[in-house]
């Protein structure tokens, strides 16, 4: 095939290579830092200033952190894949991300239902229908939506200079990370430990705070 | 190099990288849109997008797959805005840069290189759609590996290669109704 000469440049992309200035190059790990870096003290005043529940002093510590720790990989990974590109690309892994929000939700789920703990007497347990989960899960669900959506819009703000292509899939990411950091924060609040709260109501946050913060990145990144 | 040069505001780097990348991309667009001065627009938009977003470049990442990339998305939000892609100009003689824009195709084990036969071969791409015309356009026209388009499509190898396949026995389909 013959070479094919390029058309010129366009008058508005010569008007603003004649006026263009250095800039800087995104640097997707020192991005992960910072928000890593925020999001944890964000959770420590989270607990801070609602408080523990009323049950940790007879609750397992192997359980406790057992369950934390499922949470935090579920936090960290979701993050390092949204705003960590494969090796040598510009562009996120979208696929990569949702699957993460996909075995999130699923693992989170499993061990809501079958692992919980609880505390006679201070622990909060309730017979489970659809009516009690309901009106039970509501405060946490709404908990999980605003803590989680807080980390991701934030981080959207102060990166969204360097936001590539892919913004609806990095949304996703960073709503999911803030999601199960909320989820951190209600093992260490919520005092009930009926399974299908601690299964629907505190995993919620990841898949509500994933949704808000993607179409947040897509209205506030449109013009990238 | 090219890449990180332009970042740091040096003129002639983009005109290298401008000089390299734009007659791919113009050949890509055109074969996505099937409008030779559409895709020109297109075109400009995207390296005005590419310009914008440059901060966003990661040092010694493969600037090509996500030029590409910003060309798709630019192409797709010119289909959004305009419903249906263009179609290609029909009768005449193909003019020689625009048959060669739109590159050589092989159907069936036949060249489509007769100007009838490629404008009838862009039209049927044009009727696909815009998933399977990507994966045709980048793995059958611009030679692309299943992985490289996977990464300019944001999609598994796997699933380039689904969308591929399908796309090409659409094509074929189609261009064996219309012959008949």
């Amino acid at each position: 095939m013959k070479p094919v000469a390029p058309p010129a440049v366009g008058d508005a992309l010569r008007a603003a290579l004649d006026s263009m200035e250095a800039t800087g190059m995104r640097r997707p790990l020192r991005e992960l830092a910072w928000f890593l870096g925020l999001s944890l003290p964000f959770l420590v005043v989270l607990v801070a200033s609602m408080g523990l529940r009323r049950d940790i002093g007879g609750l397992s510590t192997a359980w406790l952190a057992g369950t934390a720790f499922v949470w935090l990989v579920s936090f960290v990974s979701c993050a390092y894949l949204g705003f960590v590109p494969a090796d040598k690309q510009v562009a996120p892994r979208s696929r990569q991300i949702f699957q993460a929000l996909a075995a999130s939700l699923l693992l989170l789920i499993g061990l809501g239902f079958f692992a919980t703990e609880h505390v006679s007497g201070l622990s909060v347990s309730y017979a489970a229908n659809p009516g009690s989960v309901f009106s039970h899960a509501r405060t946490c669900s709404m908990i999980g939506l605003a803590a989680g959506v807080v980390p991701g819009v934030l981080a959207l703000l102060c990166f969204r200079r360097f936001i590539p292509v892919g913004r609806i899939s990095i949304g996703v990411g960073l709503g999911a990370a803030g999601g199960s950091l909320a989820g951190i924060f209600l093992l260490f609040h919520c005092p009930i430990s009926e399974r299908f709260h601690m299964a629907l109501a505190h995993t919620s946050g990841i898949a509500t705070a994933a949704l808000f913060v993607a179409i947040a990145s897509y209205w506030l990144l449109r013009d990238h | 190099m090219l890449m990180k040069n332009y970042c740091q505001g040096d003129r002639r780097a983009f005109d290298e990288l401008y000089a390299h990348a734009a007659p791919k991309l113009l050949r890509y667009l055109v074969r996505l849109s099937g409008n030779v001065s559409a895709a020109e627009d297109l075109l400009q938009l995207s390296f005005l997008k590419l310009h914008r977003a440059r901060a966003s470049y990661i040092e010694g990442a493969a600037p090509l797959p996500w030029m590409y990339t910003i060309a798709h998305r630019t192409f797709l939000d010119h289909v959004r805005k305009h419903k249906r892609a263009n179609v290609v100009d029909v009768g005449g003689e193909v003019p020689e840069q625009n048959a060669n824009l739109r590159g050589q195709l092989h159907i069936d084990g036949e060249e489509a290189d007769d100007g009838e036969e490629l404008e009838r071969t862009m039209q049927a791409l044009q009727t696909l759609p815009p998933s399977q015309r990507q994966a045709v356009v980048l793995t059958k026209l611009d030679g692309k590996t299943m992985q490289e388009a996977a990464e300019i499509a944001g999609t598994s190898a796997g699933a380039m290669k689904v969308r591929a396949h399908r796309g090409y026995q659409a094509l074929r389909k189609s261009l064996g109704a219309s012959k008949a």
